[in-house]
């Protein structure tokens, strides 16, 4: 594991791709859970790691070496504003006051504009000030807005972006291939809390049964079409989309994420037998019967420009 | 959509009519539109401004009764031609009162004024007596109610003025622009992949409300009906900027980068407008993508966010592109502007693009108030 005092002075996960360094060391977030219950006191001979296919030598990091640079992306555009964004920064704080004193904030709020209120460090408490400062207008650029939070580099920890939204995207440059793209290059683990309402035609009662009945074995059957691409996106990454009922349970989510974020594991290991440059398919399971495991499915280390066509 | 309402009008009319002075509350629709036509228009605004939905609808509908049950004058022609003129400047009337609930972002009541002023232009009996202020109102409504987000309204009410100017190139315009909204509207909103795949999972499209009008439907229009609106409208006014600005964009988005480049760059040399220009070159970047030419990309993302150093979408752009270079420290320093910068309301013509017109409307609807009858 040459290179690793050194990299560790240097800050985690910090290069400018994806899990880069002078050695191509590769960092995966991996939550277990069994029944819905984080499973703890795994070690790097219960993890099975394949990178394209290639069993790699893992080992897990322990989190107290591994602070976490937290990055709050916040919807404000109009329809954000009244209750809902009372509740909204309600649950920013009580995922800040949930972070660790070796841990970084930053904060930003998209509607139509992307604002960096707070960037990132280990002030906190200024990152709760810059949360009074916040109110809602405008339309809603939320895939410039993660896009742009996904490849910027934050802070010296490993990269935790948050992202709450409740709504469709209307005025982003960027596409929805530009998203999952940057979610794959990405050294960030993302989760997104989403309180899209359901489309009109399947608001009836009829349907609002058939659906708590399909839920417990398609849970994704009937979320619309932007659902879909921001579960995948966060997926991409290792980490998973919160759909939420109303506003009010949003400092339920957003302790949730926090509490998953704290009882993940960080495995890291040395690619070997894989090309470096392209795209990595990542297989990760757990030797124990009955659990399940979130991780990372893929990442991508750029060479050359890669065949957008 | 409520961005635009915000955004898009925040340079109309300067002030708001004054409150409903006592004398006039009480007049109908057709009495206040006399006095439109007139020299008491602020006062007739005023009035209508602070009528409530049923009021209009009511008043709607006395003017129609009232003009269609009007005594034989001596001169029949004379009288149609006067019931025409007070259906029109009544039009006229509740478009001014839609024109203000735009400025003071209420949507709502900017579509059901517009309607109800529609009602009044169908029940002339000349239309084309009247050629100038009708197609006018149809461009103008259009274009208000674009800018509301109901497209599906805003494509009934602009194809309703082609029927009654077909060659109107600016009418052809603003209709191709609603549908280029609908159609990338239908393609931005299906995940990569997900069209055509059995196990997608992907519920049938989410309509924003407000977007597809009472029905639910959103206009049945794609790509290639929105390319021969804007080659069509070209062919009646070669140096409508905007329609070639718009026909280069739609070409990128049917995969015919090629084609594109010269007409974006036409527009591009020839503006003097920075909204155009940038525009142009947003486009002329995405093309170049297309065509796997990254640096020439970079490049025209570059003179976009140089001439308009403030808007957003550039340098995201610009961003993304040296990331696909590899030029990591440029890319991130694009970024850091992007998340940086100190924006004004309306400092991103691309926010403006995506609902039609907006920084027309002002000017049209002076046209329309003049051409009142």
């Amino acid at each position: 594991m040459r290179g690793l005092v050194a990299l560790l002075a240097l800050g985690l996960a910090q290069a400018p791709s994806v899990f880069r360094t002078e050695v191509e060391l590769v960092y995966v977030d991996v939550f277990v859970t069994k029944k819905g219950a984080p499973v703890s006191g795994l070690a790097a001979g219960d993890f099975r790691v394949e990178d394209n296919g290639v069993a790699q030598r893992v080992e897990v990091v322990g989190n107290e070496l591994v602070p976490t640079t937290a990055v709050l992306v916040l919807d404000t555009s109009a329809s954000v504003a009244g209750s809902k964004l009372v509740h909204l920064k309600e649950a920013a704080r009580v995922f800040l006051a949930g972070l660790g004193e070796r841990d970084e904030a930053a904060l930003v709020t998209f509607s139509h504009e992307l604002m960096l209120l707070k960037d990132a460090s280990r002030d906190v408490a200024g990152v709760g000030s810059a949360l009074d400062r916040v109110s809602a207008r405008g339309g809603t650029a939320l895939i410039d807005a993660l896009y742009v939070c996904l490849k910027r580099r934050w802070g010296t920890g490993r990269p935790l972006v948050v992202l709450f939204t409740d709504g469709q995207d209307s005025a982003s440059w960027l596409e929805n291939d530009d998203l999952l793209q940057a979610a794959r290059e990405s050294s960030a683990l993302l989760h997104i809390v989403g309180t899209e309402p359901l489309p009109a035609h399947l608001r009836s009662p009829l349907l609002t049964l058939a659906r708590s009945r399909a839920f417990a074995s398609t849970p994704q059957e009937f979320e619309s079409g932007y659902v879909y691409l921001l579960r995948r996106a966060a997926e991409t990454t290792g980490g998973a989309y919160w759909p939420v009922e109303s506003a009010t349970s949003l400092p339920d989510a957003f302790r949730r994420i926090l509490e998953a974020s704290n009882a993940r594991y960080v495995l890291r290991y040395e690619a070997v037998g894989v090309p470096r440059v392209g795209r990595h398919r990542l297989e990760v399971s757990v030797r124990r019967r009955g659990v399940d495991v979130q991780a990372r499915r893929e990442y991508v280390v750029p060479g050359a420009p890669p065949d957008f066509h | 959509m409520s961005l635009i309402v915000v955004l898009g009008v925040l340079s109309l009319w300067n002030a708001p009519p004054a409150q409903a002075p006592e004398a006039v509350s009480a007049l109908s629709l057709g009495e206040l539109a006399e006095k439109y036509r007139g020299a008491d228009r602020k006062d007739a605004l005023a009035t209508v401004v602070l009528w409530t939905a049923g009021r209009v609808e009511a008043e709607t509908e006395g003017l129609l009764e009232a003009v269609e049950g009007a005594a034989p004058a001596a001169d029949a022609q004379e009288e149609l031609r006067q019931g025409d003129v007070t259906l029109l400047a009544a039009a006229g009337l509740l478009s001014d009162a839609a024109a203000h609930a735009l400025w003071r972002g209420r949507p709502r009541r900017t579509r059901w004024e517009l309607q109800a002023a529609a009602r009044l232009v169908r029940a002339t009996r000349s239309p084309e007596a009247f050629a100038g202020f009708v197609r006018r109102f149809y461009l103008v409504a259009g274009l208000m109610l674009h800018e509301t987000g109901d497209v599906a309204a805003a494509y009934e009410m602009l194809s309703e003025g082609r029927r009654h100017a077909e060659d109107d190139a600016e009418l052809m315009l603003a209709l191709g622009a609603v549908g280029e909204y609908v159609a990338t509207l239908r393609d931005y909103e299906l995940p990569e992949g997900a069209r055509g795949r059995r196990d997608a999972r992907v519920a049938p499209r989410f309509v924003v409300e407000g977007q597809a009008g009472e029905g639910g439907r959103l206009p049945p229009v794609d790509l290639a009906d929105v390319e021969a609106l804007y080659a069509k409208a070209l062919q009646q006014d070669p140096g409508l900027l905007e329609a070639r600005l718009r026909l280069g964009r739609v070409l990128v988005l049917r995969d015919r980068p090629r084609e594109a480049l010269p007409e974006l760059e036409r527009v591009w040399r020839e503006t003097p407008r920075s909204a155009q220009y940038y525009m142009a070159r947003l486009f002329e970047g995405q093309a170049r993508e297309r065509l796997g030419d990254q640096q020439g990309a970079a490049v025209a993302f570059s003179a976009a966010a140089e001439r308009l150093p403030q808007a957003q979408s550039a340098l995201v752009a610009l961003g993304r592109a040296l990331d696909r270079l590899g030029e990591g420290t440029r890319a991130q320093e694009a970024f850091d502007r992007a998340i940086r910068r100190r924006a004004q309301p309306r400092d991103d013509p691309w926010w403006d693009y995506l609902v039609g017109q907006p920084d027309r409307i002002e000017g049209l609807f002076e046209e329309l108030r003049r051409l009142v009858p």
